[in-house]
């Protein structure tokens, strides 16, 4: 019996590569399967285009006075109304929106620049500079951080011979008196990160310190520190519109958020509108913006991976 | 209390004071590097007297010098110094006062804090996936996104007038303060949104508790739903890992509080020249 033609076996078997994905197509495929986050997302999308045309365009000057009735309601000229000072209400939302869109990301920058240095030394060169890096923010964590923050706006316009209180002054403040969670969490990371085969491998290979950081530890941190990042905006627009709600932020008539709620406060009884749009921009936005972060912390999260 | 507990009491008491003397020292330095001084915005001031009020206050000394003054008066004596617009009005007894106003709101809201947002974790972890679920979950992230300030002007708003017009005038609340009846407002203006906060950690605590064997167990033996939730399940739900948390989160921020009303009122009326007492 003729024995049937065995297949030569393939010396050199393929072996496909599962395709590689990048760190954000990846985070996104499983951010848009989110619904709640996508909600967030699409509303901070309608926020940021908000701010950008109301820095050329908004229907009254934010600031002009008089433009009908003091204290009118919403009407078909002035969509959310007057304010107590005859002020059209709907520009001044989109004013306040360019506002708290630039305190939001500036923060969240100026945090991030703060954090991340100080978490990457302290995690991966550990001993004496941990120590003192960590005893900081332990430290730190301790002061009262709306108060300290308070004092800042002060004597920061004053030191920088700013406008008074101006908006990079509020964003600066927030800044100094919050950078411990973004520094925290890079130092957690880098603490686990130095250990992994990867590191050993690219020190063995000869890399530098600043190499290992720059190139392996930073890039395999990045998605928790976006996540982290993206819950100091919502903290950052809620610190501007606290201060400017007690007259200590924001100088009027800068459209605040926070200050118009203030302005509405007072005729609250007769004209609740005036405090009612702010707040629920407010609200909305800070909404939005702990929807996409616990998205995001969902979708970075290594453990969800398929 | 055993030994470890008295020594980490003791660490974070030193850390507390170090916090404090830090904290105080910042500000100390940062409000003198205001140019001016407190007297400056008087009118019909000679240069003797306000030569004689900087003396009276300490102010014509180093800067280092009135710090430890200021400190050493503060640790032996209890004194927070003396007001600078009003002259003989003294810092300790006017912060005990308004203190005293802040830990009553507080412990309100606390109340808000721990029995609403328990209670929100607990039922939406039982009902995972159901719409009290949902609907408990969906309205803590709304409640932690809502800011203290936002809901007390509208708290206000509510119970101070439209129940007075929904109910013709029988039902009004004054707001203000000094009587039982005036705490709920600012107690769930203040409470609600940690309450959001403390039913997220709950909830995801007890989903992970209600799945181990001896809850299980609990069920299995015949147990009162009422015993197994609150004796099994919660106890180790909040015991899991956020005991300590949640003991270190209230009395660190029981010190803070009590620094932060502390600081806020020795630093008002320099911050806001309308405000004096």
């Amino acid at each position: 019996m003729a024995l049937a033609a065995v297949p030569e076996p393939d010396l050199v078997t393929t072996y496909e590569m599962p395709a590689q994905v990048s760190l954000l197509s990846d985070a996104w495929n499983r951010i848009r399967r989110n619904r709640l986050a996508l909600v967030g997302a699409g509303i901070i999308a309608l926020l940021f285009v908000t701010a950008i045309i109301a820095t050329f365009w908004t229907p009254y000057p934010v600031w002009l006075q008089a433009v009908g009735p003091t204290y009118q309601g919403p009407s078909a000229a002035h969509p959310l109304g007057l304010d107590q000072a005859g002020r059209d209400i709907l520009s001044r939302i989109m004013g306040g929106a360019s506002i708290t869109v630039q305190v939001g990301i500036g923060s969240a920058i100026i945090v991030s620049l703060i954090g991340i240095p100080l978490g990457l030394l302290a995690g991966f060169y550990r001993g004496a500079v941990d120590t003192t890096i960590s005893f900081f923010i332990n430290i730190w964590y301790g002061i009262p951080d709306l108060l300290v923050a308070l004092i800042l706006v002060f004597v920061l316009s004053d030191a920088l011979h700013l406008i008074p209180r101006g908006i990079f002054v509020i964003v600066l403040a927030f800044s100094l008196t919050r950078w411990m969670d973004v520094a925290r969490l890079v130092r957690g990371q880098a603490l686990a990160l130095r250990e992994r085969e990867f590191v050993e491998a690219a020190r063995m290979s000869g890399a530098r310190d600043l190499r290992i950081v720059a190139s392996h530890i930073l890039p395999n941190a990045l998605g928790p520190i976006i996540v982290q990042a993206t819950f100091a905006i919502p903290a950052a627009v809620l610190f501007e519109a606290f201060l400017s709600f007690l007259g200590l932020g924001l100088p009027s008539p800068m459209p605040s958020w926070g200050a118009m709620a203030n302005d509405g406060y007072h005729g609250l009884d007769f004209a609740p509108h005036i405090a009612l749009a702010p707040t629920i921009a407010l609200s909305i936005t800070l909404m939005a913006f702990n929807w996409l972060g616990d998205g995001l912390r969902d979708a970075f999260d290594p453990r969800m991976r398929r | 209390m055993t030994r470890g507990t008295v020594s980490y009491i003791g660490q974070r008491l030193v850390l507390i004071a170090i916090t404090t003397v830090l904290v105080s020292s910042i500000v100390f330095l940062l409000l003198h590097q205001i140019p001016g001084n407190a007297f400056l915005n008087e009118t019909r001031t000679s240069p003797e007297s306000l030569r004689a009020n900087l003396h009276h206050y300490g102010l014509d000394l180093p800067l280092t010098q009135q710090y430890l003054n200021w400190l050493s008066g503060v640790i032996f004596h209890g004194d927070l110094g003396e007001s600078l617009k009003n002259r003989g009005v003294f810092i300790t007894p006017l912060l005990i006062r308004e203190a005293s106003v802040s830990a009553t709101v507080g412990f309100y809201a606390l109340i808000v804090t721990i029995g609403l947002g328990l209670l929100l974790g607990i039922i939406a972890a039982l009902r995972q996936n159901t719409w009290v679920d949902y609907f408990a979950s969906s309205a803590s992230v709304i409640g932690y996104s809502i800011p203290s300030f936002v809901l007390a002007i509208f708290g206000l708003l509510l119970a101070g007038h439209y129940f007075y017009i929904w109910t013709g005038g029988t039902f009004y609340y004054v707001p203000g303060w000094g009587k039982l009846e005036q705490v709920p407002v600012p107690a769930l203006a203040l409470g609600l949104p940690y309450a959001s906060y403390v039913a997220r950690l709950t909830r995801a605590s007890m989903l992970e508790t209600i799945r181990t064997d001896y809850v299980r167990t609990a069920w299995a033996k015949g147990l009162k739903s009422r015993v197994v939730v609150l004796r099994h399940a919660l106890r180790n739900a909040l015991l899991a890992r956020d005991y300590n948390i949640v003991i270190g989160v209230f009395t660190f921020y029981a010190a803070l509080v009590g620094l932060a009303n502390l600081l806020v009122d020795v630093v008002y009326p320099v911050l806001d020249p309308r405000i004096r007492y």
